[in-house]
């Protein structure tokens, strides 16, 4: 082939590359042109990355500026399981090593930890649970452990420097910053914050390119909340209950504190309760019941407030006048005075202060009648929530009057039959010792914005209405000391004070709703000081503590009462309006000889003396008595009475009673018995009412209340 | 035959110089990130070895430029020899990389025999065909013979696999045999049969398929088969005209993967836009112009043949890489000469263009 065909050919090849060339050229023309925006717009979505900036929750102190609540740094333990690249040496290369220095800081298993640790499907894990989120000094501790591949990310989390303080108000915000419960939840709206964004763009693994800020709204941190609470006085309650917990064992109790004046609430605790630091803890949910306003219960005696106040509103009070008392027919029912006998023919005045049930049927069912009794109850806010500021407020239960039948109206006007909360309680109850006006409850005194100080929200009481007038108020007022002075609430006295208030030891419905539980006690008392002028109104009430009779429990409120009202009285300096100080009753009593004198008299002498009759037999006279005469006793104490000649004793009814009592009594009718397990006595082998010898031994058995449930 | 020899094409000089510069420049660019992450802190890794390499090409260029190019003729056969012998090897002992045997290591640096014998085919057809010549319009004892050795070579490398070094290798040696003379009809009824060949190939492996249908359509698998091209066309659409600016990609962040290699055209059309692509293209389209003159003006059929390899299997590897980046082709690993990061490719191609300098020197 020539040399020129050659040519040709070499200059034809080159042609084909040029044109290929331009085809290239306008191909990348192409796509940097027409094709440009779009993909631009693609590949947006691909490099911007928008993150959410987390506003800081807000604090919540308590009316003094205490702090309860705050949101502080924590760190997320991550362990490095796989090295990055060939010198990475920053990795967890000896697992049972790293468990078992972090296990006894984190408070996390041995196994769990090696677990996590040997994982062989990720490159780095969160250890769970125990090492999410932990505290500072925990991190400072893991820190120094200096181990390699345990890293730790700073994040933030939520603290309550008093631990479980106030826990069922505060309630609780998890690790993932979400509000469970109590404040947290109501005021989650203020305290929460709004978050901020920042959009960027990112490379592939997700850090933001160079220049690649695209937009930053910053977030707006949460206000914080001051509460109406006063830390020391809420300290008060927390003591008084931690120590009746600790002796008694209650099922549940719960203690309010509030100014009668204003609704706000001083001090609110419930037990069980538990540590918002670490709710995780927390295995039966019940203990996050805020029962003081979440539980209905029959208030018993304590609810006859609402029925005096209402009947001297009305003028149907006469204090001197006198009625019979004992028991009271409604059609085929008979409603009983709490003894079961009454005292005779006695004044309205000495009913009230015996808190006899028949006087409170007279005084309401029969003269206020069931249209005003509703009316009142009404007026006095039952049946509806306060509107204290706290998430999950129950209505209570009140009958329809138009389908109430008369002796249901009638035990109403004694707290039986009607559901309330222990925070209606308290508004009612504070109505009539503020003058006649009810006030919304509330906890919440005001939103700030913590940066600048601003107060942003303020609550100032509100006065719902007129219940009663304030000459009724004063009236009821001084009543209810007499109570205190004079009546079932000698127990509830303070040196220094005038304290006026009302018992309440109601029998607890049985579970299937029949009647009532034998032996089953909610024992509450709701009482206010000084009286003139009411400063504080502290309600308590306490759910079968384990004591051996109704007067030990009457004791239980009356040391919660005590040592709060007296504890808050003194630290708000409340000047004392009592001159003479009342001597401090004596808390022992010395048994008198009373062989011979007749049952009756015998019976009421020893409940002069402070201790509890037990009257054994059916005779008229005493014929023996435990313990011997001379002996000294702490008060509530049982005293046996024996009036019969032991051979012609029949078997008592041991059940409910405690160990202790049944070897008393089983020591004076000269029974030998066997007890098994301890606790109270649930059953006996031979039936009550066989006579007490030829029955061999006798066995009891017994139970701990608490395992009963 | 032999006359004085002149100096070598200064414009081809030149442009070798500009387009090794602009790649080193974007070597470090679009490797910098991905170094400092894989190479514990050290920005300059991968700029660093291909400055070394630079070094070397400029080094193995100056020699070839000196060595009068006939020379190579005796070397031919043997150079052939060895680059079959070191396919074999690799196929033997090589490391296997992204699923192709195509490396032997020495240390912790390494060959691609594939590399070295595109050039050992491109000088032992020039030799061939140029003895041949008379033949080359027959079938059998030409055409046949010639596309027998060029096939075999080929199939080594179909071994490996590597698509792309195979296709430039045998493009290059098809426009060799066709500057010859080989007939048309011939080379059409090949280029027929090639073309079925070159199906069943793609057909035979799964994973060509899957990059036929991403680059037709690459949205249809995002994260899988069209991943490389979709992040290819982030890059380059929106570099625009202007360019983002030196060093201002977004899709050298881990984006798109291995960007200093066979991407690195994207990297620069996102930093430089079509101004910094189109005078990429025309310094290789000079670049290649000055080689045709040199194989038009060279003294003899063997210096046009051998120029025109060289020449050839630039410009093929510069369409492929270029139609590959912009979706005009299937994904396939080939470099871009000159810019693209890689030991073997560059000293490779500047000896290549050693070799076509000297060839000037001698141009009529």
């Amino acid at each position: 082939m020539g040399k020129k065909r050659i040519q040709a050919r070499i200059l034809l090849v080159g042609t084909g590359i040029t044109l290929l060339f331009i085809i290239l050229l306008t191909r990348l023309f192409w796509i940097q042109s027409v094709n440009a925006d779009w993909l631009v717009k693609e590949a947006q979505n691909l490099w911007s990355r928008k993150e959410v900036l987390q506003p800081q929750r807000g604090a919540i102190f308590d009316r003094n500026g205490e702090l309860l609540a705050y949101t502080g740094k924590a760190y997320t333990v991550i362990a490095r399981l796989k090295p990055y690249s060939e010198n990475d040496k920053n990795y967890v290369r000896n697992p049972v090593d790293v468990a078992e220095k972090l296990s006894p800081v984190l408070d996390v298993s041995m196994e769990d930890l090696v677990e996590q640790l040997t994982r062989e499907d990720v490159r780095q894990v969160e250890i769970p649970r125990g090492g999410w989120k932990v505290d500072e000094e925990t991190g400072k501790q893991i820190e120094e452990l200096k181990l390699p591949g345990i890293i730790l990310n700073e994040t933030t989390r939520r603290y309550y420097p008093n631990g479980a303080f106030a826990s069922h108000v505060l309630g609780y915000a998890n690790l993932d910053g979400q509000a469970v419960m109590g404040i947290e939840k109501s005021q989650d709206k203020w305290l929460s914050g709004k978050p901020g964004s920042y959009e960027f763009l990112k490379d592939r693994l997700g850090y933001q390119l160079p220049n690649g800020l695209e937009s930053i709204t910053p977030a707006e941190d949460g206000k914080d909340v001051y509460l109406t609470l006063d830390k020391q006085i809420q300290g008060y309650v927390e003591d008084a209950l931690d120590d009746i917990e600790q002796k008694y064992h209650p099922k549940k109790m719960t203690a309010i504190v509030a100014d009668p004046k204003t609704g706000e609430i001083l001090g609110m605790a419930n037990r069980p309760h538990f540590d918002p630091n670490r709710y995780w803890d927390i295995e039966d949910y019940s203990v996050q019941i805020n029962h003081a306003v979440s539980s209905v219960f029959e208030p018993g005696s304590t609810f006859k407030i609402v029925t005096l106040s209402a009947a001297v509103e009305e003028g149907l009070f006469h204090p001197n006048e006198t009625y019979q008392s004992g028991a009271y027919q409604i059609g085929p029912d008979r409603i009983h005075d709490h003894n079961g006998k009454g005292w005779g023919e006695i004044t309205f005045l000495e009913g009230v202060q015996k808190s006899s049930n028949v006087a409170f049927v007279i005084l309401g069912y029969e003269r206020l009648k069931k249209e005003r009794l509703f009316e009142y109850i009404h007026k006095f806010g039952f049946g509806s929530p306060t509107g204290i500021q706290l998430p999950g407020e129950e209505d209570g239960v009140l009958r329809n009057p138009n389908r109430a039948y008369p002796v249901e109206v009638a035990t109403m006007t004694f707290g039986q039959g009607v559901a309330v909360t222990a925070i209606q309680q308290v508004a009612a109850v504070s109505a009539v010792a503020n003058g006649g006006t009810l006030i919304q409850p509330s906890i919440v005194k005001k939103i700030e914005n913590p940066e600048t100080g601003e107060v942003i929200d303020q609550f100032e009481p509100v006065q719902e209405r007129r219940v009663i007038s304030e000459e009724t108020s004063e009236q009821v007022r001084e009543i209810l000391e007499t109570v205190v002075t004079d009546g079932t609430g000698t127990l509830y006295q303070i040196d220094g004070y005038h304290v006026a208030g009302k018992t309440g030891t109601a029998q607890k419905p049985r579970e299937d709703g029949r009647g009532y539980a034998p032996g089953k006690y909610i024992y509450s008392f709701v009482g206010f000081a000084p009286r003139e002028n009411p400063e504080l109104l502290v309600y308590v009430v306490v759910d079968e503590p384990e004591v051996d009779n109704i007067y030990l429990g009457a004791q239980v409120t009356s040391s919660i009462f005590k040592s709060i009202m007296k504890n808050s009285l003194q630290y708000m300096k409340v000047v004392p309006d009592m001159k003479t100080v009342v001597q401090e009753k004596e808390s022992e009593f010395e048994v008198d000889d009373l062989v011979g004198y007749a049952a009756v008299t015998a019976e009421q002498k020893v409940l002069d003396a402070g201790g509890v009759p037990q009257i054994i037999g059916e005779g008229e006279r005493v014929l023996k008595q435990y313990p011997e005469e001379g002996k000294r006793l702490r008060k509530g104490s049982t005293v046996y009475l024996v009036t019969r000649k032991t051979a012609d004793l029949a078997m008592p009814d041991f059940t409910g009673k405690s160990l202790r009592e049944a070897l008393e009594y089983c020591s004076i009718l000269g029974i030998e018995a066997r007890f098994e397990g301890h606790g109270y006595v649930i059953d006996q082998n031979v039936p009550p009412g066989s006579p007490v010898k030829d029955n061999g031994e006798l066995i009891l058995y017994l139970k701990s209340r608490s395992d009963s449930q | 035959m032999p006359k004085a020899r002149s100096t070598p094409d200064l414009i081809m000089i030149l442009c070798t110089l500009l387009l090794l510069s602009i790649g080193i420049i974007m070597v470090y660019s679009s490797s910098a990130v991905i170094s400092y992450h894989e190479h514990d802190g050290d920005y300059y890794y991968f700029t660093k070895r291909q400055m070394v390499f630079a070094v070397l090409g400029l080094f193995a260029m100056y020699v070839t430029m000196n060595i009068d190019y006939w020379v190579w003729k005796k070397w031919a056969g043997i150079g052939l020899l060895i680059a079959v012998a070191l396919l074999v090897l690799v196929l033997l002992i090589g490391k296997e990389v992204n699923g192709a045997k195509s490396w032997l290591g020495i240390g912790s640096f390494g060959i691609q025999p594939a590399e070295f014998s595109k050039l050992a085919m491109a000088i032992f057809l020039a030799r061939w065909l140029s003895e041949n010549q008379k033949k080359i319009v027959t079938f059998s004892r030409g055409l046949m013979p010639a596309l027998g050795i060029v096939g075999g070579v080929f199939g080594l490398i179909m071994l490996q696999p590597d698509l792309g070094t195979g296709a430039v290798l045998v493009g290059t040696s098809l426009v060799m045999i066709y500057i010859t003379g080989a007939r048309i009809g011939h080379l059409m009824a090949l280029g027929l049969a090639g073309l079925i060949g070159f199906a069943g190939l793609i057909l035979s492996a799964p994973y060509r398929i899957q990059r036929i249908v991403a680059f037709l359509d690459p949205w249809q698998d995002p994260q899988g088969a069209g991943y490389q091209l979709i992040q290819s066309l982030y890059a380059i659409g929106p570099g625009g005209f202007m360019g983002l600016g030196l060093g201002m990609s977004r899709q050298k962040f881990n984006y798109l993967p291995e960007p200093y290699n066979d991407f690195i055209f994207s990297i620069l059309a996102e930093e430089l836009g079509f101004l910094g692509g189109s005078t990429v293209l025309l310094l290789f389209l000079l670049l290649l112009w000055r080689g045709m003159r040199a194989a038009i003006t060279a003294p003899d059929l063997f210096g046009s043949l051998l120029a025109t390899g060289i020449v050839g299997m630039i410009a093929l590897q510069v369409i492929i890489n270029i139609g590959v980046v912009t979706g005009m082709f299937p994904v396939t690993g080939i470099t871009l000469p000159f810019l693209s990061y890689g030991g073997s490719s560059l000293t490779l191609m500047l000896t290549g263009v050693g070799i076509l300098l000297n060839i000037t020197r001698y141009s009529r």
